[in-house]
């Protein structure tokens, strides 16, 4: 059905760009898979799978195991407003240091996540996200019809605010579904939900050449899905 | 920028009243539908967002209806029906689907067949001319249960057979995928019916009396 391409773009200070580097995509991951095919189901019937957020916890669809998706809903969401609401986490790219064992079955980009959020705890910062760029900078606000079948096209730009060089290795496609876990009794017997927002990555490939970007430099992602046509 | 590597592989195996199978068509899958590709993006955005990026998704359900996707928005006139969100786009069981499908030509998610080519796939609500249920009796539709990963990718199968009841014979010329959708609205009506794939069967297949038709859409997942 889907095959993806990515694209990595690293530009110096001055805007001048410095790299440049083209695939094809090459890892759906299994956590996409089990959520793409909780989807078919309706809510009294949805399998039981577990799915790995990021950062590896695990959550699962439908009911029966806390924290529970259900049937996931919006299993593609990149909307960085319910994002920020939740948590400092930045849809659509994340950034690790080392390349993955085996992508399709890791949980995110491997060795240390250094492109992920809006906090100063990571050498990158996202740059040019917002409501006043177009679909907040992150993605084709429709599909295009291409030579290559409908191709929607997904994007970040990081900039790296540290003063050390950082090198990329391994990048991921972010998603976010909402998972719920059982909160509090009330005085009157009825249990609170407590919802949490659980970013996982759909596709996750190594970089062919680890990149390094210098301080103050600026690094694009893109990742473009095609559907056949 | 090179072709895509992976795709969609459309099978179609039609047997005779004795279950012998007397022909087989593979093919790749030509369209996914611009219906498709408009619920999909639409489903990356919550209301909040749409209303903001004031960008109204539009698709058509297999009956040719226009549906909005209009977040918090006022819905144009012209949309049948409209949709804060959305939310599922695979729904692919019989329960829950919205009424006025249940009274179509065909009710439940699955591989549906029509009787005419389209002229343009991509375009298409659906097959061609669909084929009431009461002409081809259809099995249930079968999809994913679990992950299955092959040297070619995640590879997802969906099959249905349908089997020929009248005395003549029938001829196949599109298929569809079609799968149920939802999202927040502002009454709840059930699972919308769209095409997510439609492609031309050419030459045209017959079915003769009692014999039946698997359609069988074999999607891969990049590994």
């Amino acid at each position: 059905m889907l095959a993806a391409r990515y694209r990595v773009e690293v530009r110096d200070k001055e805007g001048k760009l410095v790299t440049v580097l083209e695939d094809d995509s090459k890892s759906f991951t299994i956590n996409f898979i089990n959520l793409l095919i909780a989807s078919h189901y309706n809510q009294n019937d949805v399998p039981t799978f577990a799915v790995y957020n990021v950062i590896g916890s695990p959550f699962y669809t439908g009911t029966t195991k806390t924290p529970y998706a259900g049937v996931p809903w919006q299993i593609f969401n990149i909307d960085p407003m319910l994002w920020f609401f939740y948590s400092d986490a930045v849809p659509a790219i994340w950034l690790g240091t080392s390349p993955c064992a085996n992508p399709a079955l890791a949980n995110g980009p491997c060795g240390s996540l250094v492109a992920c959020c809006t906090t100063r705890n990571f050498p990158f910062s996202p740059y040019n996200v917002g409501p006043s760029a177009l679909c907040y900078g992150l993605a084709s606000c429709s599909p295009s019809l291409t030579e290559e079948g409908w191709a929607i096209t997904i994007t970040n730009h990081w900039l790296n605010t540290s003063s050390s060089p950082v090198t990329i290795a391994s990048m991921a496609l972010v998603f976010a579904v909402f998972a719920l876990t059982p909160g509090e009794t009330s005085s009157s017997g009825s249990q609170s939900l407590v919802r949490t927002l659980e970013p996982y990555a759909a596709i996750i490939d190594n970089l062919s050449a680890p990149i390094a970007v210098w301080p103050g430099y600026l690094i694009t992602v893109s990742y473009t899905i095609y559907f056949p046509v | 920028m090179p072709k895509s590597k992976v795709g969609v592989t459309l099978r179609i195996e039609v047997r005779d009243d004795k279950g012998r199978v007397v022909k087989v068509i593979e093919t790749p899958s030509r369209s996914f539908t611009q219906n498709f590709a408009n619920i999909l993006s639409a489903s990356m955005w919550t209301d909040r967002s749409i209303s903001g990026l004031k960008n109204i998704y539009t698709f058509y359900d297999v009956v040719g209806n226009q549906v909005c996707v209009v977040g918090d928005a006022s819905p144009p006139s012209h949309c049948y029906l409209s949709l804060y969100d959305v939310g599922i786009l695979f729904y692919s069981e019989p329960q829950y689907i919205a009424s006025p499908y249940q009274s179509y030509t065909i009710y439940m998610p699955g591989i549906w067949p029509g009787s005419f080519f389209c002229p343009e796939p991509v375009y298409a609500y659906g097959p061609c001319s669909p084929i009431s249920t009461s002409v081809l009796s259809p099995t249930l539709f079968s999809f994913p249960s679990s992950p299955y990963l092959t040297a070619s990718g995640w590879q997802m199968t969906y099959s249905q057979t349908w089997t020929n009841v009248t005395g003549s014979p029938v001829m196949v010329s599109s298929v569809a995928l079609v799968f149920g959708m939802t999202g927040d609205m502002p009454t709840p009506v059930g699972y919308l019916l769209y095409a997510a794939i439609v492609d031309n069967v050419t030459p045209a297949v017959a079915i003769n009396p009692g014999y039946s038709v698997t359609f069988i859409y074999t999607l891969l997942y990049a590994v």
